[in-house]
C-alpha cells in the first residue's frame, strides 16, 4: 500500500506581504470553507539521527496544542493514509514508548534507534474546512504563521487531503494553484529540518563499497579506508550529540574495521600510515569504549528489571541512576575529545595518508588477491589462538580471541565484493556464530567489572543498591560460567569448518 | 490487527450501535480503526455521515477487481475509517459464492490492512448465511449482544451449535447484554440468571437508554454527544471488556 513515488503537492507559502488571518478569511468564502478556532501549536519533528521515519515514508510530530493538549501525529508522505493522532502527555524516546497504534506501525522502521527532536516549529493554525450536505468533512486547509528556529516567520497553506475524497482535494489543489500570491513549498518537516541546518533524510552515511576484483590492490586498500573514515565522519555529529547509542556503536565499528585492515594489510601500506597513526587509532577506541560499556550495561539494567523481583527495583533505580551519571560525564570527555584538536589532525592526516597510498606505483597485485591475502592472514591467526582455548583459559586469552574473530570478520564484509561468494558467505556465518559465542563470555565480563568499579567507587550506596549490585553480579558470572563451559566445543566446531572450507580463490 | 465482528441473527438487538461506538473509543485510544459496514441497510455508514456508496460494488471488492483500500473512507474523527455500505451488499452471498473459498474471501480482503490498521470492526447483517460464515472466517471475536430476554438466550444457543459444526478453528464468542432495561422484571431475571451460567458473557452491559436512540439525530457515536451518560459508560466498559478479552 506504499504508494506512488511522486505525490501530490499539498504546501503552498504565500508571499510575503499576506498575512494568515486575511489569507483564510480570503479563502473561505472562495472556496466554500467553514472556519474553525484558531490555535496555537509547538511542533517538534521525531525522527532517528539517521532519518529512518522520513526515509520510509514516516513523520512523526509532537504536537502541543495550548487549548486541546499534546499529541502524538503519525503521517505518511507518499500515501493517502489517515493520520494518526494518538493523545498523550509523554514524549517517546524509543519504540518502546510509542503509544496506541503507533508501536506497531513505526517500531519495525525504528528498531533500536532512539527518537530524537530533528526540527521544531511554532505555528499559529487558522483551520478550515469543506463540508458536504451531510455534515462530513471532505477535505481540510490549515492556513499557518509558521516560525521556525531563526528562519523567520512565513505564512504557509496545507491542504490536508481526506482520504476517500480524492476528486474534492484535487479540485481544491487546483483553486490554491490559481492563487496569485501562492507557490508550491517543501513539506512542512524540510521546511523545519533545513531551517534547523540539516537536510531532512541524508544521513550523510556513504554508500556501500563495491571493489573491482580485478582493480589494484592499493586502489582497493585505499577506497576501504576512506568508506570507513567517510563512515565515521557521517556519525560524529550524533556521537558527539549523545543522541543514540547505535551511532557510537557505528562509530566504533568505523574506528575497529579501520584498525583491522591496518594490522592486516601492513606490509602494503607505508610506514607512516602503519606507524604513525596506528597510536592515534588506539587512542580513538579507547576514548569511546567507557560510553559503549556503559550503554550496554544500561541496557542490561533494562532487562534486569523484568527478571528481578519488585522489591529490588528501589536499589536497581539508583544503580541505574548511578550509571546514568558516569554516561553522562563519559559523554562529556568523548564530546570534548572529538572536538579537540588531536581528533581533527587523526581525520586530516589519515585522509592524506590514503590519498598517497592510491597515487603509489603498483606492485601488479590485484583486488582479488589482496582480499585473498588478508582473509588468510586474519584466519591464520585467529585458527593459531583458537587452538588454545580451553576451559580454563584466562579472560585476557578468550578476549584476544574475541578480536582476531573479529578481525576476520571485518575483514570478510570489507572485501566482500572481492572474495569467491560462497567461501566469504559460508566464512561470514561461521564467523558470526562464533563472535556471538565469544560475546555471551566476555560482555558479561565487562559487566562484571563496570558493577565492581561503581561498587568501589561508590561507598554512599544505599545497602539495598549494593544488594542489587550483587544480584547482578551474581547472574553475570553465572551466565559467564555456563559460556565459558560451552566455548571450547564451540571453537573447536569452528576450526573444523574452517579446515574443512578452504578458502579457494573464484 | 484484530478483526471484531458485531454479529446476531436477530435484528434490531444493537449490534450497529455497538460496532459504532467500539470502533469509535478504540479509534479515539490511539488505535488506527477501521469499520466495514456490512449491512445493505448502511446504518452504521449514516451515524458517520458517509454516503452509501461503493465503487464497483460488492461483486467489484468480493472478486478483487476492486481493491478494498479504494472504498475506505475518512470519517469526522480521529483515527476511525470506513468502508461504507452499498445497496449491492445485499447480493454478498452470490458474489461470495462465486469465488473458490468463500468462507476465507474476507479475510483474504482484509489481511493486506495489517499494517495499517489495530482493529477492524465488521458490522453484519442479521443473517446465518454464506456471509456470516466468511465473518466467522475472518474474525478474531465475535461480539454478540443480547437483549435479556428468553428468545434471545435461544438464539445465541443456536449459534454456538451452529459454530461448534464447523470444521477448525472458530472465533472467540464475546456476548454482552444490550438494551438491558433493569426496570423490567424479565431483564433483570434474565441477567441474573445467564450471568454465572455463560462464560462468553461480558460483565460490561449496554442500557437501553434514549442517547442510543439519539445517535441517528446527532449521527455520532454516544461519546461524542452525550459523554457522562448511561450509555456512554457501559460502552465505555464495553470496550474495555472487549480489549482485554482480545489482546
Amino acid at each position: 500500500m506504499k504508494g506512488s513515488a511522486s505525490p501530490p503537492r499539498n504546501w503552498w507559502q504565500a508571499s510575503n506581504r499576506t498575512s494568515a488571518r486575511q489569507l483564510a478569511r480570503r479563502l473561505a468564502p472562495s472556496i466554500g470553507l467553514v472556519p474553525g478556532p484558531v490555535a496555537r501549536l509547538e511542533r517538534v519533528y521525531l525522527d532517528t539521527v539517521d532519518w529512518r521515519l522520513f526515509r520510509h515514508g514516516e513523520v512523526l510530530v509532537d504536537e502541543d496544542d495550548k487549548a486541546a493538549g499534546h499529541s502524538l501525529v503519525s503521517q505518511s508522505r507518499h500515501t493517502d493514509r489517515s493520520d494518526l493522532v494518538v493523545h498523550t502527555s509523554m514524549r517517546p524516546r524509543t519504540a518502546a514508548d510509542l503509544p496506541g497504534g503507533l508501536g506497531p506501525r513505526l517500531t519495525p522502521v525504528l528498531g533500536a534507534r532512539p527518537l530524537v527532536e530533528v526540527a521544531h516549529e511554532h505555528a499559529e493554525v487558522w483551520p478550515l474546512r469543506m463540508v458536504d450536505a451531510d455534515g462530513k468533512t471532505v477535505a481540510r486547509l490549515d492556513v499557518e504563521r509558521v516560525e521556525s528556529h531563526d528562519a523567520g516567520a512565513i505564512v504557509r497553506v496545507h491542504l490536508r487531503s481526506v482520504r476517500g475524497y480524492t476528486g474534492v482535494a484535487r479540485r481544491m489543489r487546483a483553486a490554491l494553484d490559481a492563487q496569485a500570491d501562492l507557490v508550491a513549498t517543501d513539506e512542512p518537516i524540510v521546511f523545519a529540518g533545513r531551517a534547523a541546518g540539516v537536510e531532512p533524510g541524508n544521513d550523510r552515511r556513504p554508500a556501500p563499497l563495491r571493489l573491482e576484483r580485478s582493480g589494484r590492490a592499493v586502489d582497493a586498500l585505499a577506497a576501504v579506508l576512506l568508506h570507513q573514515l567517510d563512515t565515521l565522519i557521517a556519525c560524529e555529529a550524533g556521537v558527539r550529540r549523545g543522541l543514540d547509542p547505535e551511532m557510537l556503536h557505528d562509530f566504533r565499528i568505523a574506528v575497529r574495521r579501520t584498525r583491522s585492515v591496518v594490522r592486516l594489510a601492513r606490509s602494503h601500506l607505508s610506514r607512516d600510515l602503519a606507524k604513525v597513526w596506528e597510536s592515534e587509532w588506539d587512542w580513538l577506541a579507547t576514548i569511546t569504549s567507557t560510553s559503549r560499556d556503559l550503554d550496554v550495561l544500561l541496557e542490561e539494567i533494562d532487562a534486569a528489571r523484568l527478571a528481578l523481583p519488585a522489591e529490588a527495583k528501589r536499589g536497581l533505580d539508583e544503580i541505574e541512576e548511578l550509571v546514568q551519571e558516569r554516561r553522562a560525564d563519559a559523554q562529556s570527555t568523548l564530546s570534548a575529545a572529538l572536538a579537540g584538536d588531536r581528533y581533527g589532525t587523526l581525520k586530516r592526516g589519515w585522509r592524506v595518508g590514503i590519498a598517497e597510498l592510491a597515487a603509489n606505483e603498483s606492485e601488479g597485485l590485484t583486488t582479488e588477491a589482496l582480499a585473498d591475502e588478508l582473509v588468510a592472514r586474519a584466519m591464520r591467526q585467529l585458527q593459531q589462538r583458537a587452538a588454545a582455548v580451553t576451559v580454563d583459559s584466562t579472560a585476557d586469552v578468550i578476549h584476544d580471541v574475541r578480536k582476531r574473530t573479529k578481525r576476520l570478520r571485518y575483514t570478510l564484509e570489507l572485501f566482500d565484493s572481492a572474495l569467491n561468494r560462497k567461501t566469504a558467505k559460508t566464512y561470514q556465518r561461521a564467523t558470526k556464530r562464533l563472535q556471538d559465542h565469544l560475546g555471551a563470555f566476555q560482555d558479561n565480563v565487562v559487566y562484571h567489572r563496570r558493577v565492581t568499579q561503581l561498587l568501589d567507587e561508590s561507598p554512599q550506596l544505599a545497602p539495598e543498591a549494593v544488594a542489587v549490585a550483587r544480584q547482578l553480579m551474581t547472574v553475570f558470572d553465572e551466565r559467564n560460567t555456563a559460556a565459558r563451559v560451552e566455548l571450547p566445543e564451540h571453537v573447536q566446531r569452528f576450526v573444523e569448518e574452517m579446515s574443512a572450507t578452504s578458502h579457494r580463490r573464484r | 490487527m484484530k478483526i471484531l465482528s458485531t454479529y446476531s441473527i436477530k435484528g434490531g438487538v444493537g449490534k450497529t450501535s455497538a460496532a459504532v461506538n467500539l470502533a469509535y473509543l478504540a479509534a479515539r485510544d490511539g488505535e488506527p480503526t477501521l469499520l466495514w459496514d456490512l449491512d445493505p441497510q448502511g446504518s452504521a455508514t449514516y451515524l458517520l455521515r458517509v454516503r452509501p456508496k461503493v465503487k464497483g460494488g460488492a461483486k467489484g471488492i468480493i472478486r478483487k477487481r476492486r481493491p478494498l483500500d479504494a472504498a475506505i473512507r475518512a470519517t469526522n474523527f480521529e483515527n476511525l475509517d470506513l468502508v461504507p455500505a452499498d445497496l449491492s451488499y445485499r447480493h454478498l452471498d452470490l458474489a461470495l459464492d462465486k469465488t473458490k473459498r468463500p468462507t476465507r474471501r474476507l479475510e483474504s480482503l482484509l489481511r493486506p490492512l495489517a499494517d495499517e490498521y489495530s482493529y477492524i470492526v465488521l458490522d453484519c447483517a442479521p443473517s446465518m448465511s454464506l456471509v456470516s460464515e466468511s465473518v466467522f472466517g475472518a474474525s478474531d471475536a465475535l461480539l454478540v449482544p443480547m437483549i435479556p430476554t428468553t428468545l434471545s438466550t435461544r438464539t445465541l444457543e443456536q449459534l454456538t451449535e451452529f459454530l461448534d459444526g464447523r470444521p477448525g478453528a472458530h472465533p472467540k464468542v464475546l456476548t454482552f447484554f444490550s438494551l438491558a432495561d433493569r426496570r423490567k422484571r424479565l431483564h433483570r431475571e434474565v441477567m441474573a440468571t445467564l450471568k454465572p451460567k455463560n462464560a462468553t458473557l461480558l460483565a460490561a452491559a449496554v442500557p437501553s437508554s434514549t442517547e442510543v436512540e439519539q445517535m441517528g439525530r446527532h449521527r455520532a457515536p454516544v461519546a461524542v454527544f452525550a459523554p457522562k451518560s448511561r450509555a456512554a459508560v457501559g460502552y465505555e466498559a464495553l470496550w474495555r471488556a472487549v480489549r482485554d478479552a482480545v489482546p
